[in-house]
């Protein structure tokens, strides 16, 4: 299982970085705060705290994992250390795997450990109703930051061209985080000639829904009261937008980019 | 069992040719030079066996493994140190070695290899402040990693001194004795020279020759030099003697003294063609040509 060893390598290689600690420090203040003012800020309730702790996760998370992926392979590339992983007997897919693993586990250990802490201390001050569902918080979380670095990786491994890789970061956070929803609207309204009588046909709630923070919202759903969710639930909506499909959309949303990746990468010389 | 074979591999980028049907096999514990001047296409032509690069043309196997569909097989066996690499900036050197000791699931232990190469001392340094002959050891520390059957090595001496340079030549030494085949690259022919069993020599993409030093010895001037000393000499009677058949290169030194290389054959012929052309021969010595005369005569050849 070489993509271990790069894993390993990757992660001991940030760990020794500046920016996992950067992170560490920057995420415990970030949710720990948070834990404290929701005091104030929220309705005092754990709910009420999850619901403002998921708004931050949505806020930070996505260009968080932007960041730490969309160099990682193009540099290695560029600077040629990628050729001493490929001379060891692994191949350029594991080496991939290995990457975006690597680049997963340091955006979560710390913002899981930030949230798990924020979360302790949330439970002791509001009181523990609804806290028996904040680890699938932290599980949705942890897929929604695993998609977003899977997302950077494969672009860092698809594209050489150094000014590309930058407008393809900046490009893909802004259709992912921004403007996947105003978009799904106008080809929908598009397509019914802007007749707004027509409503939503199924196909268009589908692609709303595959946008991974809708997705992640769904998810989300299923143990929380997260309003951005709600027009996924209750009677008449289609069974494909369930929870098990907003698991699905993740999974895809970390495994489609990343075969597309190595493809890219296995595709011609170094 | 063979440990490189190469067929006809062709490498094209555009309308240049870097590689052009290299054909060639190194056996099992044999130590290979391969020689070339820069830009000959060494490099690409080990970038294919690694699989860096992909021929346009032909097929390259490592014990059998075809290095393209099977790369990751083909390199199981394999140490490599690549042309254009970087270390990994934030890890130690011993954290390098474990990365390949675990990739390979060898069971070597860091700090052997680490002294093994030299720099035991800088092991908990992080590699990106080693000096360049500091970065060489490493790699060739980590190619050393798992008791590899073949050692594939670009450029191996490149940032080492004299004596740098020495200590890895008897590391490749102790290597072969262990029974592993060595491929390395190098511009530099007393390197090649001092350890290698065969040489194959690559100019503008073209493998040129592949023999033995004496080999190659043999077959250029038998192993021999002229040196002639006439009363007069000019630059038309240089250029009608390199002119003759059998004769690889003919340059005038200070003056009066003629140096040929060239085979057995045509020293006779290039005698008489100084005798016709007016020369009166003074003395006449011969020398064994140095390997750096060889492949001179080999590359120049190559352009002709």
């Amino acid at each position: 299982m070489s993509w271990r060893d790069i894993a390993r390598k990757d992660v001991h290689d940030a760990s020794r970085s500046r920016t996992l600690w950067l992170l560490l420090g920057l995420l415990s203040v970030l949710f720990g705060g948070y834990a404290v003012a929701s005091a104030s800020a929220g309705d005092g309730t754990f709910a009420g705290f999850v619901t403002g702790s998921v708004g931050l996760v949505d806020g930070f998370l996505p260009i968080l994992g932007i960041l730490l992926g969309y160099r990682s392979i193009s540099d290695d590339r560029t600077d040629g250390s990628l050729l001493l992983s490929l001379s060891l007997p692994q191949s350029r897919r594991e080496v991939l795997v290995g990457t975006a693993v690597g680049r997963t586990v340091t955006l979560l250990v710390p913002t899981l450990f930030g949230l798990s802490v924020a979360g302790l201390y949330a439970a002791l001050r509001y009181g523990t109703t609804g806290a028996i569902a904040y680890p699938w918080f932290l599980f949705a979380t942890a897929l929604y930051g695993a998609s977003f670095v899977a997302v950077a990786v494969a672009l860092s491994a698809s594209v050489t061209a150094d000014r590309r890789i930058t407008y393809g970061a900046v490009g893909g956070y802004l259709l992912l985080v921004g403007l996947w929803r105003p978009l799904s609207s106008f080809a929908v309204a598009f397509l019914h000639r802007f007749d707004t009588s027509l409503g939503t046909p199924d196909w268009a709630l589908f692609l709303q829904f595959a946008e991974p923070g809708e997705a992640y919202a769904r998810l989300l759903h299923a143990g929380f009261d997260i309003e951005r969710a709600n027009r996924y639930v209750g009677d008449g909506v289609p069974a494909f937008v369930d929870w098990w499909a907003a698991l699905v959309i993740l999974v895809g949303w970390i495994t489609i980019p990343l075969l597309i990746g190595s493809r890219q990468l296995e595709r011609g010389d170094l | 069992m063979t440990a490189i074979t190469a067929d006809g591999v062709s490498k094209r980028y555009g309308t240049v040719t870097a590689l052009d049907h290299v054909s060639l096999s190194v056996e099992e514990g044999e130590i290979f030079g391969f020689l070339g001047p820069n830009g000959a296409g060494k490099s690409t032509f080990i970038n294919v066996l690694l699989d860096f690069a992909r021929p346009t043309d032909g097929s390259a196997e490592l014990f059998g493994h075809d290095c393209q569909t099977e790369g990751v097989a083909a390199r199981e066996r394999v140490g490599v140190l690549p042309d254009g690499y970087s270390v990994f900036d934030r890890l130690t050197g011993r954290q390098h070695l474990e990365y390949a000791v675990r990739s390979k699931a060898a069971d070597d232990d860091p700090a052997e290899i680490l002294d093994r190469v030299g720099i035991s001392e800088a092991a908990d340094r992080p590699a990106s402040d080693y000096s360049k002959g500091m970065k060489q050891r490493l790699i060739l520390g980590m190619s050393l990693v798992g008791d590899p059957d073949l050692l594939l090595l670009d450029e191996p001496t490149t940032g080492l001194d004299p004596n740098g340079a020495a200590e890895i030549r008897s590391i490749l030494r102790e290597e072969r004795d262990r029974g592993a085949a060595i491929f390395f690259s190098s511009h530099i022919l007393e390197q090649v020279e001092a350890i290698c069993d065969r040489v194959g020599i690559l100019q503008n993409g073209e493998l040129v020759a592949v023999d033995t030093i004496d080999g190659l010895r043999q077959s250029i001037g038998g192993g021999t030099k002229l040196l002639i000393d006439v009363d007069e000499l000019d630059d038309a009677t240089t250029e009608a003697v390199r002119s003759v058949d059998g004769v690889e290169t003919a340059t005038a030194s200070d003056g009066t003294t003629l140096e040929v290389t060239c085979t057995n054959d045509a020293k006779m012929d290039v005698v008489v063609e100084l005798q016709r052309r007016g020369a009166d021969v003074m003395n006449f010595r011969t020398e064994e040509a140095s390997l750096e005369e060889m492949f001179a005569a080999y590359t120049r050849g190559g352009r002709a």
